[in-house]
This record gives C-alpha cells, sequence and structure tokens, in this order.
C-alpha cells in the first residue's frame, strides 16, 4: 500500500497525521523505543541469556552484558522495521493501530533508518565484543526475521510463523554462541523449543483475533484453515513440545529441577491446547495465549535456576 | 476527538522544541553510552590479552 493510501486509510479510521509536520518532529523517545517492541524484546533477552547461562565455559561479565544488549538492540530493530513495511496492514488492525507508525508519530523513513542503523549497529558491537559466530547468528536473525518472514512468509502463506518462528527461536543459539564460540546440538535443542513453541502461542493470539488478520489480508492459518484446523495444529504442536522441553535433562544439560519444572509447564500447556480444542468460544484461546508466554519464561527461567548453586 | 489527538494536531512550536531537545537528550546519550561500552570491552580485551601472554 502507497503512503497516501495509507494516509487515507488511516484517517478514515479516525486516526490522524501529525498535523503537517515533516517527518517525526512530534516524536517523543517513548514513541521511538516503542519501536523496538519491548515486550517482545524481554523475552528475546531472556531466552538469550539462559542461552548464554546453559553453555558450557565462561564470559567476562562486561562482554556477556554486551552480548545480552547486542541480542536486545538486535531484536528491537527487527521490530521496527517490520513496524516499518507493516505500516499498512497495522493501520488497519485494532492490535497494531496504536503502534507511531500508524499514529503519524513517527515518519516512515525514519523507523527504516532508525532499525538498520541499531541492527548494524548490534552486529558490528557483537563482532568487536564477543565472536563472529554470535554476531553471525545475530545478523541472520535480523535477515530472517525481516526479508524472509515480514517481507515475505507473513502475507503469503499461514505457515508464516512457523517457518518466520525460527527468526524468535535464534536468541538461546547466540547466547550459547557468545560462551562458546560454536554451534552445538545442545544450542539446536534450545532453539526447537522456540520453534515447537511459537505455532501454539500465535495461533492462540491469531483465534481470537481472525478478523483483524483478514480485514489486514494476513493469512494466519484461522483465517485460511478455519478454527477446528488451526487448533488441531495447535495441539499437535504442543505435544511435540512436551519431549523437547524435557531433552534438555536427558542430554545432562539441566538437572531434576528443570525436569521437574518442564513436566508440570508441559502438562498446563497440553490441558491449554486441549481446552482450545474443545472451546468454542476465544476465551480459552486467550487463556492460552496468555499461558504460552509465561510458560517460555518459566520454563527459561527454570534452565537458570536448575544452574544457580545448590539446586538439585 | 480525544486530548491525546487533538494534542497531536494542535502541537505548538513550544512543544515540537521541547519534544525535538529530549530526542536529541536521548542520542546524545546513546552515543556516550556506545563509547563508554567500546570503552569497557576494549580494556578487557586487552586484560585477557595481558594475561594470556603471562600465561603462556
Amino acid at each position: 500500500m502507497s503512503d497516501t493510501a495509507l494516509q487515507e486509510r488511516m484517517e478514515s479510521g479516525g486516526f490522524v497525521r501529525t498535523s503537517g509536520m515533516a517527518g517525526s518532529k512530534g516524536a517523543e523517545v517513548r514513541d521511538f523505543i516503542s519501536l523496538l517492541k519491548p515486550r517482545v524484546m524481554s523475552l528475546v533477552v531472556f531466552s538469550g541469556f539462559a542461552g548464554m547461562i546453559m553453555a558450557p565455559g565462561s564470559i567476562h561479565p562486561v562482554l556477556a552484558a554486551v552480548a545480552v544488549l547486542c541480542i536486545a538492540v538486535g531484536a528491537g530493530a527487527s521490530g521496527a522495521i517490520n513496524m516499518w513495511y507493516d505500516r499498512d496492514i497495522d493501520a488497519v488492525m485494532s492490535r497494531t493501530r496504536g503502534r507511531p507508525i500508524p499514529r503519524g508519530r513517527v515518519a516512515p523513513d525514519d523507523a527504516l533508518a532508525f532499525g538498520s542503523i541499531l541492527a548494524s549497529g548490534s552486529v558490528f558491537l557483537m563482532v568487536l565484543a564477543v565472536n563472529y559466530v554470535a554476531a553471525a547468528i545475530l545478523a541472520i536473525t535480523i535477515l530472517f526475521y525481516v526479508f524472509v518472514y515480514t517481507m515475505w512468509l507473513k502475507r503469503s502463506t499461514p505457515q508464516n510463523i512457523v517457518i518466520g518462528g525460527a527468526a524468535g527461536a535464534f536468541p538461546p543459539m547466540i547466547g550459547w554462541a557468545a560462551v562458546t564460540g560454536g554451534v552445538s546440538v545442545e544450542s539446536l535443542l534450545l532453539f526447537a523449543l522456540i520453534f515447537f513453541w511459537t505455532p501454539p502461542h500465535f495461533w492462540a493470539l491469531a483465534l481470537y483475533r481472525r478478523g483483524d488478520y483478514e480485514k489486514a489480508g494476513v493469512p494466519m492459518l484461522p483465517v485460511v484453515a478455519g478454527a477446528r484446523a488451526t487448533k488441531l495444529q495447535m495441539l499437535i504442536y504442543t505435544v511435540l513440545l512436551l519431549p523437547l522441553a524435557v531433552a534438555p535433562y536427558f542430554l545432562g544439560m539441566t538437572g531434576q529441577l528443570y525436569l521437574m519444572a518442564a513436566a508440570v509447564l508441559g502438562g498446563l500447556f497440553l490441558m491449554s491446547a486441549i481446552a482450545v480444542w474443545f472451546d468454542e468460544t476465544d476465551k480459552s484461546a486467550k487463556r492460552m495465549f496468555a499461558f504460552s508466554i509465561f510458560y517460555l519464561f518459566a520454563l527459561f527461567g527454570a534452565m537458570i535456576l536448575d544452574r544457580a548453586p545448590g539446586a538439585l | 476527538m480525544t486530548a491525546q489527538k487533538r494534542s497531536d494536531l494542535d502541537m505548538t512550536d513550544d512543544e515540537i522544541r521541547r519534544r525535538q531537545r529530549s530526542r536529541n537528550v536521548a542520542v546524545a546519550l546513546a552515543v556516550v553510552a556506545f563509547i563508554g561500552i567500546v570503552f569497557a570491552v576494549t580494556i578487557v580485551r586487552i586484560q585477557a590479552g595481558i594475561q594470556a601472554s603471562m600465561g603462556s
């Protein structure tokens, strides 16, 4: 959609442009911060940190902090570029129409420049401070999210978030590579955990926001295949996630504390998916979406706790 | 029209300048932080290099 068409749509939807001001003159610092999708960033940072804790070996605390910062900034930069590209559909969807670009607070070009500078800066700093492997995976994550997910898959296939979910799954691998300088089966397992968690997480959201996605022309699974098929897919991915979640224990990466946490959380996640299957309303989907966020935080939190001195 | 939307439309020059100033301060802080980070990384790297050479 062109910027003129976007402007018309925004105005017809009751949104205002920034009173004829060129660029982002009316933007506040918090508008640029919200371009970084801070809530998404928090989960990315947490999983990246967990990858670092789980990795064998050690890293200087200053370099570890810089690595986490680079992961956070790189993820935020991807979010800003995503908001630049998706500004047309963001203006249509109720969940996203309050974002800085559809609201006319930040000019699209400024968002793109902001995201691009931060993306390059985060990779550059990762090279300087940490190592080439971590920097390369960070660069792949950003490029994958922007070009493969945002620009290609999101608007062309209902499998968008399955394949695109890889972008969100890379951060623990970056954390792992920051410490070890490489990739291993263990770090691929951490990747797989988030990769298989992503479909039930996103489809839970898409189930109760399908009207939004339909209006925006985004082919999310509930829009294309219907609620029943989506719920079945969610159930399948949740079941596949169960053995993956306990696998770190059997690979000797964690102790019994994590095993117990993963088993309980997995059981609850499966119960959520079953509740969604039987629920004709959106209530269970909303509950599962909220629980899925808690699930991942708790799972990686259990891994970190498990590494603490004196853990089981 | 809500108060927020009205404030966007009716923003005074003073308000625009205030926001511009706060953005400039944020950019300045980010640049200073970046310099501090690069400095800290350099020190850590040099220390690690010295320790490695003493150990070998």
